[in-house]
């Protein structure tokens, strides 16, 4: 008996506080994890956390188990789920439907705003928080720019004129013109003319556009080039020909 | 067997009632007042001055003829008069229907410049709590009182006698002599009451036997002959005498017991105010510092600061992380540390909330309208709605809430309604004399009641330094808004008294009073600027009288041309007010450049800020039919935010117009329209020419503010001036007869307080919600102008109010705190506004989507978002207001108008002190209660 008494005497008052603990144990569950980790090591328990996505703010506790009121094992260890916080998707060119789906998918919140910016119409061309980012969705919305469709206009000074307006409405503006209008540079900016003495080139240039390099412009939107008709004298020979001379 | 003799000995009988009324007369060399003269002085000094000067020296007063029953009826409909008249000159009345104007930003940073206000209400309330103890002496019934005039008069018929004292006449008008020689018998010997000694004995308090000495002493000096001969009849029919009269005593013992238990606790309580008060000073000091280190990242923090949450729900909002990740430090600043920055701000709000609890704890214990309330005002801390409807002055709420049964004499402002019923019977009012007598004689009570009120008087001095770190504070982060050049600007003060030159009379009163020579202390109680006593006054009369004549000069001459930039109104145009030689004969040279800078501060901001702003004004009236006063009236209401703005606009849109009050014919509910009468109203006055006037001049709140000090001191000197005599009357008895005579100190105090409400209107005008609005409005419909553009450019305030009322309407269709799942509108906003103001990448993303893809948002140079408008060919940038500011629909307006408001409220209190005493009876219970 007396042998029983001192086995068991050491399990006693090993298993004192435990019960205590037992009964105590407080709900930590969308607390801060700094508050769980104190009170596991105020009470010689230890922690284990699991870290994952979530929407809950990030470091803040998830679950534990066991939970509130629970009773903590012979082993004092205690389970914890810590969220990272969410992820935000990467939803750069997608179409604003899709990326809509996507964050329903994810109970994450969103706003939309349509900007004037390069890209197809309805694309999502800038998100913030940035692809990847972890944020805290109990306080932040993904924002999500879409695009109107158009383009940044490319640098076209110094480009031939029929050569740029291919360029652009191949890119989709349509709307692309000369100016002034002429259909005969704008199909064809590059001539020479054969003279004596030497052949007189003659290169449509484009000087600037409007909208100009580096601007946004909607598909629909009209793009006038500018130009310069440039001449140089080319393959220089002998002639006899007085004829007026070109400068 | 021996005092059954003694007490049927009519000897003693005659010397008793022969004497002891003699006793009791006044001394022959007193100057007597009878209660007219009464209430002439109050109607010329104020209550509360009458009452100051008239403890100059020893006055022979009657007594108030209002039957005791009564008087707390008077008393309460004071104090109800003195609400309306307060709440007329927030100019709120008129719109009762309407709603009620928030003032609450009002008190939300210290009124640190004046705290004299609200005497009348402590004079009154102090009447209310007199009165209640006495109706409150019920619990000495009828057979209680008779009980302790018979043992009154065995005690003092066998005194007499043993004491050889056959004619008492010889004490005539030495009370105490008496008490010399009547005490010693009482105390020592066993003969006299030997019952109250045991019982003290008994429960350990010899303080029992000296209230009953108190009692015996007392009663004996006030008795006549007629009580005299009641008592006599009374003691030969009352069995166990001794006894009961002991049980009386100790009655009454326990009472005052009780009451030194409750100021004991208000002092402690006092005490932990003051320690409450030093922590939250220091708690503000650190703050600041760790916001400093924050440099132009503030802006957050200046919105979290002002915003209309209380302390504790500041300090648990930073706890929960309202700020987590949105303070930042900025890149170079090594010493900045967001952590350490919330710390500080959680321990500041934390001592801010404490020291709330602590107020309210004080105002339970001792119900004190005057400090609790005074305490709660100027740290604009909301009282709980207990206490609030407690501290209601004059409402039955009141004795609900303070309970003469606590033993609290000067809680005792009463369980009025309940007594109102009671009739006192005529044993009660023959002890009244006496229990009032007690009251003032008990030492112990006497020495508690000092050092409360010392301590209070420590803890209001306290204050109104803590309100004053709480205002600079404030205005540090104001600061950071505030660009005007004008508003930043802080005159010298050889420049200021060159550039009020005509005021110099007023001024040399006022620094007179505050220091009359380099020995001597103030003359005046710096906080409440009233002299200290009437030797005071009559010595700053002797040596400034003539400058306090100039002054009412000046302020007569003033008042009639407000507007006029040469004569006084417009103190930003100090190109008029005096040439650049006189300047350059009176300044420095650096002072000289100063002025320069000054000059040319006021000549742009009359340019760019108030011209233009003037012209859109009055289309707008033009536009909406709306007269100049009505509109001048209209900018007298303080606007806290877009709640307020929507009464007044609905009241505008009602077809509500502002009419002078027509004399004899006052409406309790026509009261606001005093609140500009005094400017635009009287016999063959242009109302609207006036208002007109006024609606286009330009004043600076800091003079207003200056004056409004000066003027307050000199009215007290020009309370005893007679305009017909041009002389100072310094003899009250006489000033009492001629009181009609002498109207100038409350003409100056009315004056005052007209240029008060100007430079509020004008602050409104320029300022607030309401130009704010018609800015908007004409946004709206398409009617914008250059006018509009430099404005908004010039004026930040107005900017910034435009901007709320703007993004508020681009969520109109949609409530402004979404209850939808997900982070608040309040949380959207706050990441919108950061990622505008980012410094590296400003991202508009968030707030195009919260207000609208149609909107331009940009961010300013030193990182504020700003919402871009397009007016006429030019961009102004109207900075964005915080989140917590967009989401109580709070406005912007420069800190100083707070302490204009505040100093307008203290001008009302003086002003109500000369008018609101209408009734000999009421200033008599006032000044001698």
């Amino acid at each position: 008996m007396r042998a029983f008494a001192l086995r068991l005497f050491p399990v006693l008052v090993w298993f004192v506080p435990i019960a205590a603990i037992a009964e105590d144990l407080p709900n930590f569950v969308g607390k801060p994890v700094g508050d769980l980790r104190a009170f596991a090591s105020s009470q010689n328990i230890t922690l284990r956390e699991e870290a994952f996505l979530s929407s809950a703010p990030p470091d803040y506790v998830v679950w534990h188990v066991p939970g509130e009121g629970g009773a903590v094992g012979f082993d004092r260890v205690m389970r914890a789920g810590v969220s990272l916080g969410a992820e935000a998707p990467n939803l750069l060119g997608a179409p604003l439907p899709d990326a809509v789906a996507q964050l329903e998918a994810m109970g994450l919140p969103y706003a939309s705003v349509p900007v004037a910016e390069p890209g197809f119409a309805g694309e999502v061309v800038r998100q913030t928080p940035k692809p990847l980012e972890k944020f805290d969705a109990s306080r932040l919305v993904v924002f999500l720019a879409v695009s109107e469709g158009g383009i940044a206009m490319p640098a076209l000074a110094g480009r031939r004129l029929d050569h740029a307006l291919a360029a652009l409405r191949q890119a989709g503006l349509t709307g692309a013109v000369e100016h002034p209008p002429s259909s005969h540079w704008a199909a064809n900016s590059y001539e020479v003319e054969k003279g004596c003495g030497s052949d007189i080139e003659r290169t449509a240039i484009v000087s600037h556009s409007t909208p100009p390099q580096g601007s946004f412009s909607g598909f629909e939107q009209p793009v006038m080039l500018q130009y310069d008709i440039r001449t140089r004298r080319i393959n220089p020979r002998g002639c006899i020909f007085r004829g007026p001379q070109i400068e | 067997m021996k005092l059954k003799l003694l007490w049927h000995s009519r000897a003693a009988i005659l010397a008793l009632s022969t004497a002891l009324p003699l006793l009791a007369q006044p001394a022959e060399s007193k100057p007597k007042l009878t209660a007219g003269q009464v209430s002439g002085l109050t109607k010329q000094l104020g209550a509360s001055g009458t009452k100051l000067y008239l403890s100059w020296q020893e006055y022979d007063l009657p007594s108030s003829g209002l039957p005791l029953d009564e008087r707390s009826a008077v008393v309460e409909d004071l104090l109800k008069r003195y609400e309306a008249r307060r709440q007329a000159y927030s100019a709120v009345s008129n719109l009762n229907s309407y709603g009620t104007i928030a003032t609450a930003t009002v008190a939300a940073v210290g009124a640190t410049v004046l705290t004299g206000g609200a005497a009348l209400p402590v004079a009154a309330a102090g009447v209310l709590g007199a009165t209640g103890f006495q109706l409150n002496g019920r619990f000495l019934d009828s057979s209680e009182g008779k009980v302790a005039d018979a043992m009154v008069y065995e005690i003092g018929t066998e005194l007499v006698l043993q004491t050889g004292m056959l004619d008492l006449a010889q004490f005539r008008g030495k009370p105490e002599e008496l008490r010399q020689l009547v005490e010693g018998p009482l105390r020592e010997s066993d003969a006299y009451l030997a019952d109250v000694k045991a019982r003290a004995q008994a429960i350990g308090d010899q303080r029992l036997v000296d209230t009953t000495i108190d009692v015996v002493i007392t009663r004996l000096a006030l008795m006549d002959e007629a009580q005299l001969r009641a008592a006599e009849a009374n003691a030969a029919s009352i069995t166990d005498l001794s006894e009961r009269f002991s049980l009386v005593a100790e009655h009454l013992h326990q009472r005052l017991v009780k009451t030194e238990v409750t100021l004991d606790r208000h002092e402690q309580n006092i005490t932990e105010l003051q320690t409450g008060m030093v922590a939250l000073g220091g708690a503000i000091v650190a703050m600041d510092a760790q916001i400093q280190t924050l440099g132009r990242n503030q802006t957050l923090i200046a919105d979290f600061a002002f915003s209309r949450m209380s302390p504790r729900e500041k300090a648990d909002a930073l706890r929960n992380g309202l700020l987590d990740g949105r303070i930042r430090c900025p890149k170079d600043q090594s010493d900045c540390d967001v952590s350490e920055i919330k710390t500080a701000m959680i321990t500041r709000y934390e001592a801010d909330a404490d020291l709330q609890d602590n107020i309210e704890t004080a105002g339970n214990v001792l119900k004190g309208i005057h400090d609790a309330r005074q305490i709660a005002a100027n740290l604009g801390i909301e009282l709980g709605k207990d206490a609030e409807l407690a501290l209601n002055v004059g409402t039955a709420a009141l004795g609900a809430y303070v309970q003469f049964q606590s033993g609290n004499p000067l809680g005792a402002v009463a369980s009025l309604t309940s007594l109102f019923g009671n009739r006192p019977d005529p044993d009660q009012q023959r002890f009244e004399a006496m229990m009032g007598f007690m009251r003032q004689q008990f030492g112990l009570v006497n020495a508690k009641l000092d050092t409360v009120l010392e301590n209070q008087q420590a803890i209001m001095d306290g204050i109104v330094d803590l309100s004053e770190q709480i205002e600079a504070s404030h205005n540090a982060l104001d600061e950071k808004l505030n660009r005007i050049d004008w508003l930043q600007q802080k005159m010298d003060a050889n420049i200021k008294q060159l550039l009020w030159r005509d005021w110099q009379g007023c001024n040399a009163v006022y620094r007179f009073a505050l220091k009359p020579d380099e020995q001597s202390a103030p003359l005046v109680n710096l906080k409440t600027l009233r002299f200290h006593n009437f030797e005071a006054l009559r010595d700053t009369i002797q040596s400034k009288g003539d400058d306090a004549r100039a002054c009412r000069a000046t302020i007569s001459r003033s008042r009639a041309s407000l507007f006029d930039t040469a004569s006084f109104g417009n103190f930003l145009g100090t190109t008029s007010a005096f040439s650049d030689d006189e300047a350059a004969a009176h300044l420095t040279p650096e002072e000289f450049r100063d002025l320069g800078d000054i000059r040319s501060a006021a000549q742009r901001f009359t340019q760019d800020v108030i011209a233009p702003q003037n012209r859109i004004l009055f289309a707008w009236l033009a536009r909406r039919q709306i007269d100049p006063a009505t509109a001048l009236f209209a900018f007298t209401m303080p606007l806290a935010g877009a709640d307020d703005l929507a009464i007044v606009s609905r009241w505008l849109e009602d077809g509500q117009r502002y009419a002078c009050p027509v004399l004899g014919q006052e409406r309790p509910e026509d009261l606001g329209r005093y609140a500009i009468s005094g400017l635009v109203c009287g016999p063959q006055v242009n109302t609207q020419g006036l208002a007109s006037e006024y609606l286009s001049a330009s004043y600076s709140t800091d003079v207003l503010t200056e004056i409004t000090r000066w003027s307050l001191v000199s009215a007290q000197l020009l309370d005893l001036y007679s305009g017909a005599t041009g002389n100072f009357e310094l003899d009250l008895v006489k000033l009492a007869d001629n009181s009609g005579n002498f109207p100038v100190g409350r003409s100056m105090v009315n004056a005052a307080l007209d240029l008060a409400t100007l430079g509020h209107a004008f602050q409104e005008r320029i300022f607030g919600g309401l130009m704010g609005q018609i800015v908007f409005e004409d946004l709206s419909n398409g009617r914008a102008t250059p006018d509009h553009a430099l404005a908004l450019t010039s004026n930040p305030y107005l900017a910034q109010n435009v901007a709320m009322l703007m993004l508020r309407a681009a969520r109109a269709n949609e409530p402004i705190i979404d209850g939808s799942a997900g982070p608040s509108f309040l949380d959207r906003y706050y990441q919108a506004y950061l990622m505008a103001s980012d410094p590296e990448a400003p991202n508009m993303d968030g707030l195009r989507a919260l207000f609208g893809a149609a909107m331009r948002f940009a961010q300013r140079e030193d990182g504020l978002p700003t919402l871009i408008l397009d007016i006429a060919g030019q961009n102004p940038a109207l900075p964005l207001p915080g989140p917590q500011q967009l989401i109580e629909a709070r406005f912007t307006v420069p800190q100083n108008r707070d302490t204009l408001l505040a100093d307008r409220a203290v001008l009302v209190d003086w002003l109500a002190e000369y008018d609101l005493i209408d009734d000999p009876d009421l200033a008599l219970l006032l000044i001698n209660p």
